[in-house]
């Protein structure tokens, strides 16, 4: 028998790192009552019709450009705004702990959206957007979890801050980062400042005593390989929020935008789009309409 | 040491199938086919009375190589129809099916047996892919993300969802759940990367074909080196090696029952899979490189080409008088310290009751001599 050989030279597996073609990311600044707000807009360079926004929250590396965030930007106006203290920006008076972010960014919503919005959070971001649903939650429309910090159960280990172990738990495809041009005396800063909204919780009992509150249908999207975040920390949201969704996210570290950002987009994108609908395959739907 | 027994129910009255895969269903005879059929799994329930530990229960497709497509529909006859065996699948061929419909059925099986199911994980031999018109350059992937998807299935209290590179689910909450918390899990180790993939789910090793005895030292030896990457040493329960085996009341006569069931099997049963699995073997990334193809296509060839006595002499085959197989047992175990050994006694077309007798003298005169091994060894596999 004589076969053309296979190419055993191209990859199996290509993940498209590259930047997303066709969207642009502009800085703006807002002003709240406690202070001024720098956010970061991502957007699709020539929209088809008008963009539904979607608000992002960042973890404890603020604000990154993400290959999963350029992604969900060809369908939405992506509001990323920095939190305040990080990257250098002024701290607000009276918003001190998670709480007070909750209220200070449904004010917001109010200031920059003015209607509300479908709010995704990762990490120390997705604790505060349970802040947000709680205290704010008329600014709310979905909500969306990616891996949230703040329930770590006390009988884990407390997590390493040792860098190359941060790394490793955080991440399964580190080249798959966007380039961070942050000093690490800033990177280390952000951290402070993460910690100070939060000082020595561990698991937030304040939040979880009141998750049955939140009436906003809720998606929990987790990395099957975060070694930062728990699952059972996931389970237990899942079982308290009374409109929510488990879904775990193959391959995926902490950071499910950047680890595997097209598999973030395509599920973040039907969850917004489709609403309590998307556990149904989605030819059904769209026939339907 | 546990005894499984393996039957791959196949079809025992082709003359010829041709030189093609798949094989023209009009060679299967109702008449002869569906008593046989039914014969076979009959065999397969014997064997608890035999005093085998496991019963085995595999997939295979479009050939009379194996009448069993679904494995889990014998698994749930066996697990039925049977009080103390471990039920083991071995298996579903998971890169061709539905992780989720596995784990549903899998978990069927342990709850109908009371918890006794063992869990195989196959990727299957190639031209399966051909069956169901799937990509063999997926399988190891598709592989990876099932095994994964199967334990979350099996241990999540909570409904979820998966977003995967090949599986997606908005919404899975498997009814029944299995009685164990996570079933013994048993996997090839054929390849490099399936061997990698033992180690790391602490899978029993299974090694199911056996070309020589120093494939399989090699083979242990590669495994238990990973297993140590992966933070655990093996015991010989961690490691099933697969025999053929005819006993009868002479030497002689078991070599000629071996010798037809060879003779059956390379040409009948085996037939046209060949020209299927190296289309696939060559065209596609099934395994992934070129000299593990090599090393695949070599051992096929040997397999076939290979002659009884030389089988009997490299110790890869359990063929003679109960005696004679006492020791072959034995020194097959005192080479490769494994705990389970999986025995097939339907060799190519093999007559039933041929297949019965071997059983019976497994159970009365040869398990009582050797169900003690592995004991020695247990401080861990070839130690």
């Amino acid at each position: 028998m004589k076969f053309a050989p296979p190419d055993w030279t191209t990859p199996g597996n290509v993940f498209p790192g590259e930047k997303v073609a066709d969207v642009s990311w502009t800085v703006k600044r807002a002003e709240l009552s406690t202070g001024p707000v720098i956010y970061h807009v991502c957007k699709p360079i020539n929209p088809k019709g008008e963009l539904q926004p979607l608000l992002h929250l960042h973890g404890a590396g603020s604000v990154r450009h993400a290959h999963g965030l350029e992604a969900l930007a060809r369908d939405f106006e992506l509001i990323c705004p920095i939190c305040p203290g990080f990257d250098g920006t002024p701290r607000h008076g009276g918003v001190n702990v998670m709480k007070d972010l909750g209220k200070m960014w449904g004010e917001f919503i109010e200031k920059v959206i003015g209607k509300p919005v479908d709010l995704i959070g990762i990490s120390f971001g997705g604790w505060t957007a349970l802040w947000v649903a709680l205290e704010s939650p008329k600014w709310i429309d979905q909500l969306i979890l990616e891996n949230p910090a703040g329930f770590r159960f006390p009988h884990l280990p407390p997590l390493s801050n040792e860098p190359a172990i941060r790394m490793r738990e955080m991440y399964v495809y580190p080249d798959r980062l966007p380039k961070n041009d942050r000093p690490l005396d800033l990177q280390d800063a952000n951290r402070q400042v993460m910690d100070g909204y939060h000082p020595g919780v561990r698991f937030d009992q304040a939040v979880v005593d009141r998750l049955p509150e939140i009436g906003a249908l809720t998606l929990i999207a987790h990395g099957t390989k975060d070694g930062r975040v728990a699952a059972e920390s996931m389970q237990m949201l899942k079982a308290k929020i009374k409109r929510s969704h488990l879904i775990y996210v193959y391959d995926a570290g902490h950071s499910l935008e950047s680890d595997q950002g097209e598999r973030f987009a395509r599920l973040v994108t039907d969850f917004c789009r489709r609403s309590e609908a998307f556990i149904v395959h989605p030819g059904y739907t769209q026939a339907a309409e | 040491m546990k005894f499984s027994y393996t039957h791959h129910m196949q079809y025992d009255f082709a003359d010829s199938t041709g030189g093609d895969w798949p094989v023209p269903n009009r060679l299967f005879d109702p008449a002869k086919g569906a008593p046989n059929f039914r014969e076979h799994v009959d065999q397969k329930i014997f064997a608890e009375e035999c005093g085998f530990d496991w019963i085995a229960c595999n997939e295979h497709h479009m050939s009379p190589y194996g009448l069993m497509p679904n494995p889990s529909l014998i698994g749930a006859i066996i697990a039925h129809q049977t009080k103390r065996v471990g039920v083991l699948q071995s298996g579903s061929i998971l890169p061709l099916n539905n992780p989720v419909r596995v784990a549903e059925e899998y978990a069927m099986i342990d709850v109908l047996s009371g918890g006794r199911l063992v869990a195989g994980f196959m990727r299957g031999i190639p031209h399966e892919y051909v069956a169901y018109n799937v990509d063999p350059s997926e399988s190891y992937g598709r592989m990876y993300e099932s095994i994964d998807l199967i334990k979350k299935c099996w241990t999540e209290p909570e409904p979820f969802g998966w977003e995967g590179e090949f599986y997606q689910f908005r919404a899975v909450s498997i009814w029944p759940r299995p009685v164990q918390k996570m079933p013994t899990i048993v996997m090839s180790g054929d390849s490099d990367l399936s061997l990698q993939l033992c180690a790391a789910h602490k899978s029993v090793l299974g090694i199911l074909r056996l070309p020589s005895l120093d494939f399989a030292k090699n083979k242990v030896a590669d495994y238990r080196a990973l297993t140590a990457k992966h933070g655990w040493t093996p015991g010989p329960e961690h490691l099933m090696i697969a025999q053929q085996c005819v006993i009868a009341d002479t030497d002689k006569e078991a070599r000629a029952l071996f010798a037809e069931g060879i003779r059956y099997f390379n040409t009948v049963l085996m037939g046209g899979q060949r020209t299927a699995q190296q289309l696939v073997l060559q065209k596609t990334r099934y395994l992934r490189n070129k000299e593990q193809v090599e090393i695949r296509q070599n051992r096929l060839k040997t397999a076939q080409e290979m002659s009884l006595d030389e089988r009997i002499e490299r110790g890869i085959v359990i063929c003679g008088a109960p005696d004679t197989a006492v020791r072959q047992i034995t020194n097959l175990q005192r080479e490769l310290g494994h705990g389970v050994l999986n025995i097939t006694c339907k060799i190519g077309n093999v007559p039933n009751d041929a297949v019965r007798r071997s059983m019976m003298y497994l159970r009365d005169e040869v398990f009582p001599k050797t169900r003690h091994l592995g004991e020695a060894t247990a401080k861990g596999v070839a130690a």
